[in-house]
């Protein structure tokens, strides 16, 4: 164990160190070499991960030697290498598409180092063992993907990203004063020890007040509904492949923070924060539903197919049992691999057509295998069988009919009834782009090679997500298994011995000459 | 002393989410910064608040946990950076549409998908998504789609479309 101590700071020291690289003007295939080696080597620590943490191990570094209590750890147990390793693999197809499709004034304005500044923080906060740090591995990630949001500079995206910032910028003082609050309460920021204390003092209105503030701050970084009206403006005012990277893992972090935070850390009182995330999730799935079904672009249509996953999400974590967490962790995978793929055929479509509107019609004679990746694609956000989608929305379900609450119920309810409307809205873009007789005034663009395959190699990924449904299961079990003995994640960074806190020195100075 | 404090941060998010909620993009800056402070100061009296207890080992008598100061040390760095940014941001969007009026950016789902690209629905918010051409660099391409103005009638195919 101690061998491996170095791999959780890996994925984060890659993409760090590959973005400070790319600051160096180059010429661009450099810089495209460049990014593509830094994705592919966070790839590749991101495997490693999963694969030290797949017997259960919980991988420790510790900043500067100082152990976990008191120094800041990243640690990596198997839902942070499981986020880890999705991050990565989006991440690798954004490089991809970004790298594809030349743009250069913001690539002038180092779209590429950004690119890896933004993978950093999101591998950060992934793995970081520290509510502190994880703070600051937000703003690491939000200032990289502010200034995605504002790069090129049209009135859209400073429109748009100026609602996104003032937004996640007052989320993050929220954040500020719930770390504060909870070092207040608990003497503590590491998730572990707080875990621990949390234990110690039993069920606490004021800790769980801190719980309830946490959440309020990761349902507006997630998205969750009334705290997400700035995502469906925003993520379509982005150029197309910052957009797939932001749709498919931003909110996710928000997601996984938490599932962190309520499976590991505040346990105590599960009651209080599974009720609103509950709530919330059931309205968020519908308002996502609501809005695919309103609007007629493709970005804005897909960008509201991330608010409704994000609902789903928060209705398995609401329901809070460990099926529920083992189906949340699995349509995580299913949630980021398809909203990907959605993002890069939807690059191709408005770049073949010239426009954002889906309105185009008959587009399946000239582009067959978009289409079938698109079929396969809305099968799977909608959730029917064929697809991985469905396995995972089935396995949703099924916990929350097995909870049985009369919230989980009406969640249950709200959850086939947004599916349907997906559904309906979906077949609207089938309806709308590939069906019919194109209008044969309407220009036919080409599209570069490479946009065409990162969109198939995007929607092959979904395909597999049915094909390995059962390794995928595996690891959702274990890693909900995990989640459900936080005593081990807890042994796993504090080591076998209870936390000694050195006495004080106060008033003898002669103790510290 | 406590209560003081808690008065205080009281009265600075106040001022926060009232400047936050107005229309002017400076404003909603200062607030921004104004719910910063009371979060900082929140941290600090939460931590415990001693007279004469200054957060050092090495002076005799009683000293403070230094971590609070720490963590509000950070957070001022990283508030500094994004308001930073932040004004960057304004100061753009101030260039690019003339206004320094958050309503005067229009509202981008008030288009009508019908309509075509970039003209709206709702004459109130007239053309908000079409970037301003005369105010933009030279140097800067202003369209959303700069790589459909390059494509000649040539590269209009009618029967292979994109398919490789």
């Amino acid at each position: 164990m101690s061998g491996l101590s170095w791999l959780p700071l890996a994925p984060f020291v890659t993409s760090l160190g590959f973005g400070l690289l790319l600051l160096w003007p180059a010429r661009r295939e450099v810089r495209v070499a460049l990014s593509l080696v830094g994705t592919l080597a966070t790839l590749a620590f991101a495997v490693g991960l999963l694969l030290a943490t797949a017997d259960g191990t919980v991988l420790v570094s510790a900043l500067g030697g100082w152990r976990a209590p008191f120094g800041i750890v990243l640690t990596a147990d198997r839902l942070a290498a499981w986020m880890s390793l999705l991050a990565a693999v989006s991440a690798l197809l954004t490089v991809w598409q970004a790298a594809a499709d030349p743009d250069p004034v913001r690539e002038k304005y180092h779209l590429f180092a950004l690119l890896q500044f933004l993978f950093a923080g999101v591998q950060l906060s992934f793995l970081t063992g520290d509510l502190f740090n994880l703070f600051v591995a937000f703003e690491v990630m939000l200032v990289a993907s502010y200034a995605l949001t504002v790069l090129g500079s049209t009135r859209e995206q400073l429109r748009e990203g100026f609602r996104y910032i003032v937004m996640n910028l007052a989320a993050s003082s929220l954040l500020v004063v719930a770390c504060g609050l909870a070092y207040g309460v608990l003497g503590t920021l590491n998730f572990a020890h707080l875990a621990q204390r949390a234990a110690e003092l039993g069920p606490n209105a004021t800790v769980t007040s801190v719980g309830v503030l946490l959440l309020i701050v990761f349902a507006a970084k997630g998205a969750l509904f009334p705290l997400g009206f700035w995502l469906p403006g925003t993520y379509p005012a982005l150029p197309p492949a910052v957009g797939t990277f932001f749709a498919a893992v931003l909110t996710k972090v928000g997601v996984y923070a938490l599932l962190r935070v309520f499976t590991t850390v505040f346990t105590q009182e599960p009651g209080v924060t599974n009720t609103l995330l509950l709530g919330l999730g059931s309205v968020t799935m519908l308002y996502g539903a609501f809005g695919m079904a309103s609007q007629r672009e493709w970005r804005r249509i897909l960008s509201f197919t991330v608010v409704s996953s994000v609902g789903y999400l928060a209705f398995g974590l609401g329901i809070g049992t460990p099926e529920a967490v083992r189906a949340s962790v699995a349509y995580l995978a299913v949630s980021v691999l398809v909203t990907t793929a959605l993002f890069a055929i939807a690059t191709v479509a408005e770049r073949a057509t010239g426009t954002r509107l889906v309105r185009a019609r008959g587009m399946l004679e000239f582009l067959p295998l978009l289409a079938a990746c698109f079929l396969l694609c809305a099968l799977t956000v909608a959730g029917l069988p064929p697809s991985g989608g469905f396995v995972a929305k089935y396995a949703l379900v099924r916990a929350g009919l097995s909870q049985g609450s009369p919230l989980a119920l009406l969640a249950v309810g709200s959850a086939l009834l947004s599916s349907l409307i997906t559904l309906y809205a979906m077949l609207n873009v089938w309806r709308g782009f590939f069906w019919g007789k194109h209008p044969t005034w309407l220009p036919v663009y080409r599209v570069p090679r490479p946009l065409h395959a990162a969109a198939y190699t995007a929607s092959a990924l979904v395909a597999g997500l049915t094909l390995f449904a059962g390794p995928i299961f595996a690891q959702a079990d274990a890693t909900a298994a995990e989640l459900s003995t936080p005593q081990r994640y807890i042994r796993g960074v504090l080591g076998d011995e209870p936390v000694v806190i050195p006495p004080a020195p106060g008033g003898q100075p002669e103790a510290h000459p | 002393m406590e209560a003081l404090f808690a008065l205080l941060i009281g009265l600075l998010v106040a001022a926060g989410v009232f400047l936050l909620l107005s229309r002017k993009i400076v404003r909603v800056v200062l607030g921004l910064t104004f719910i910063g402070y009371a979060g900082n100061l929140a941290i600090l009296t939460v931590a415990g608040l001693r007279e004469l207890a200054p957060p050092l080992l090495t002076v005799p008598g009683p000293y403070m946990d230094p971590l609070p100061q720490a963590l509000i040390l950070t957070a001022i760095v990283i508030g500094f950076a994004t308001t930073a940014l932040l004004l960057t941001v304004a100061l753009r969007a101030y260039q690019v549409s003339g206004h320094d009026n958050v309503a005067a950016f229009g509202d981008s789902l008030a288009r009508d998908p019908y309509a075509g690209e970039g003209r709206s629905a709702d004459p109130e918010h007239q053309g908000p998504d079409l970037p301003d051409l005369i105010h933009s660099d030279p140097e800067e391409p202003g369209p959303d789609h700069p790589e459909t103005e390059d494509l000649s009638p040539s590269d209009r195919t009618a029967g292979a479309g994109g398919q490789p």
